[in-house]
């Protein structure tokens, strides 16, 4: 996988020199480093790549939190894991990112399974992409998409992300307690009945236990007293195994280590330091 | 693989035969006569023909009598015995009122039914239907029936006031009650169907797998005497309640337990109450093969096949003691076994006591959560 990696940055570093991109992530020559914006697949134009890059910098530096698209055509060539595990990889090899926390958010594309990923990494990071604002950010950018108008969906990504990390820099990140209202609660009359239902039914079984009590004279239907003692002969025990079935069923942004749960608030950060939100566009 | 030996005999004289290589022919060594194998072949193959066919006719009547044994009806002619010379020191009394017939020994006076409580019990002709096989003796007095009976009424939140204290046992009688004792066997077999869940995550997704299975048990369950009361006046509901008795403690018959006591006569024979013995030993059975299947994550009976094999009967007394008393002009009828101390019986309950308690636990929880929803 790192030498397909690898690949995939030196064939991009080839294609940037030429054309003259110079917006890269970072400046170490010592290292083959991703531009803020690669497309590998040409859904983009030079030029419309060229402004994106230049956009996505400025983001990145004013909030010093790196701001990147990667677009693939299929990802199973750089992880066939899934996309999760792909953005990862990437993010990890091109050691992406702003700062010593390497803060940053990724957007990455599969054309061919029309599959993207948002990644988040680092501590203001994974703090400014919450949940919810992750899914907030692809609602922004899904509808260009739908339309395979890409430009106009990395513009909207890139803004969008721009605003949310303002927010988060301002200390109110954008989560679902941020964006929506506490539901009203219920009213005088609601509560009076839902105060009065649990305590009644509890009021039922006890006192009907009680009631119970005072009837004893029931009759039986068994007579495991009366059976002789080692009287018991178990001659017949067949286990006959007839099939297997299965059922399986996804698990949407399960979190794998913390606590919280989609849109419960907060930013559930998987043990590998990433946050993500994937879908289909 | 062969079932049996045979040894070949002369037809002539029974002596051993043997087969001569020399002249292929099969000789006797007594007499000297010579058979060809086809010869002994054909006599002997009717001689085990016959033998088989007895031997089947055998094996099937077996079966047969096996077979017979399952299903049969319950052996009553053994239950009960004659009087003979005891009937001398009996006597005998039959209730107007309920019909009630009951016997005690010649020093004990019956002044009352025990069981409805008429005060004018008749003496009557002794007949007293079969002489028992068996007696469990009473172990507990008419004292501690009447502790037991106070200890009873304590704790019991919806029973009315008036009746614990303007409570007077009306009557207290030691009763013998007689019971048919039910000996047998049940066969079960039961299939089930039974699951194992095993449930696994790969990646994004959560796997669940269930195993089927088809499961057989079977097994054969003895009971000794289950009791079933044949007594008409005596409820069946109270009776079964106030068990187990302990047959540890049963005696023969004899009429030397009696005295002080009065001993009901049955009036449902064996063969009318057999149907209850039937459904609790096919229960039991069931329950104990049901019990066998474990290690699965559900388990469901679909079928169950029961056979018993009713055996003897055995007619026995069992200690009774029975307090009777009446409030607002309703009577209630208590029964204590009398060997273990087990008191039952039918409580009235206060409807004022009833709505009180529940007000009593509804209106705090009712309080604690309204002030949590509004303070809170």
């Amino acid at each position: 996988m790192k030498k397909r990696l690898f690949c995939l940055g030196l064939l991009l570093l080839l294609i940037c020199s030429f054309l003259g991109v110079t917006a890269y992530a970072a400046a170490d020559e010592e290292q083959v480093r991703l531009a803020y914006v690669t497309d590998v697949t040409g859904s983009i134009s030079e030029s419309q790549r060229d402004s994106l890059s230049q956009l996505a910098g400025q983001i990145s530096e004013q909030y010093s939190c790196g701001v990147y698209i990667v677009v693939v055509d299929n990802y199973e060539e750089y992880n066939s894991e899934g996309i999760e595990e792909c953005a990862e990889g990437i993010y990890r090899f091109y050691d992406l990112g702003w700062g010593d926390q390497r803060d940053g958010v990724m957007l990455i594309m599969s054309m061919n399974q029309r599959e993207y990923d948002i990644a988040a990494y680092g501590d203001f990071g994974n703090a400014a992409f919450t949940d919810y604002g992750k899914d907030y950010l692809a609602q922004s950018f899904l509808d260009d998409f739908r339309r395979n108008d890409w430009y106009s969906g990395f513009q909207d990504y890139l803004n969008t992300a721009a605003s949310m990390l303002s927010s988060a820099r301002q200390g109110e990140p954008v989560d679902i307690v941020w964006e929506e209202r506490e539901p009203e609660g219920p009213g005088p009359v609601a509560k009076l009945i839902m105060a009065l239902l649990p305590s009644s039914v509890a009021a039922f079984f006890i006192t009907n236990g009680d009631k119970r009590k005072m009837k004893t004279a029931v009759s039986k239907r068994t007579a495991e007293d009366y059976v002789v003692p080692g009287g018991i002969n178990l001659y017949l025990h067949e286990d006959r195994f007839l099939h297997r079935s299965r059922h399986v069923e996804v698990i949407q942004n399960r979190p794998r280590d913390s606590g919280g749960s989609h849109h419960g608030g907060g930013t559930t950060v998987h043990s590998s330091g990433f946050s993500h939100h994937s879908g289909k566009f | 693989m062969p079932s049996q030996i045979t040894n070949y005999q002369c037809p002539r004289c029974t002596g051993p035969l043997h087969y001569a290589g020399s002249s292929g022919m099969v000789e006797c060594d007594y007499c000297g006569s010579s058979f060809t194998v086809q010869e002994i072949e054909a006599l002997y193959a009717d001689k085990i023909e016959q033998a088989e066919q007895t031997g089947v006719a055998a094996a099937q009547q077996q079966t047969a009598d096996a077979e017979a044994d399952y299903d049969a009806d319950w052996d009553c002619d053994s239950a009960g015995s004659e009087w003979g010379a005891d009937a001398a020191g009996m006597k005998q009394y039959s209730c107007p009122s309920c019909g009630a017939e009951l016997i005690c020994d010649a020093t004990t006076a019956a002044t009352s039914c025990p069981y409805c409580g008429n005060p004018t019990v008749v003496p009557a002709q002794f007949h007293g239907g079969l002489k028992p096989d068996y007696i469990l003796p009473f172990k507990l007095s008419k004292e501690q029936a009447v502790q037991a009976l106070t200890k009873y009424y304590k704790g019991k939140k919806l029973l009315p006031k008036t009746f614990a204290d303007s409570n007077h046992i009306e009557e207290i009688k030691g009763v013998y009650v007689p019971f048919w004792l039910f000996n047998g066997e049940a066969d079960v077999e039961m299939n089930f169907a039974a699951t194992r869940v095993y449930t696994s995550r790969r990646g994004n997704q959560r796997i669940t797998e269930t195993d089927h299975f088809d499961l057989l048990r079977g097994g054969r369950v003895s009971f000794s005497r289950i009791p079933v009361d044949a007594s008409t006046k005596m409820p069946d509901s109270h009776m079964d309640a106030i068990e187990p008795f302990d047959y540890t403690d049963l005696k023969p018959f004899s009429t030397a337990y009696l005295p002080g006591f009065l001993a009901d006569i049955y009036d449902v024979p064996p063969q009318s109450c057999a149907s209850r013995a039937d459904e609790r030993a096919t229960n039991t059975a069931k329950h104990i093969v049901e019990n066998t299947v474990s290690g699965y994550s559900t388990c469901t009976p679909t079928s169950a096949r029961v056979r018993l094999r009713r055996g003897r009967v055995d007619y026995a007394l069992m200690p009774v003691w029975m307090l009777s008393t009446r409030w607002n002009g309703k009577s209630f009828l208590f029964a204590m076994n009398g060997q273990s101390g087990k008191l039952i019986g039918d409580l009235p309950v206060s409807t004022g006591r009833y709505w009180a308690r529940f007000a009593g636990i509804a209106a705090p929880i009712a309080a604690a959560l309204a002030a949590l929803m509004f303070f809170l």
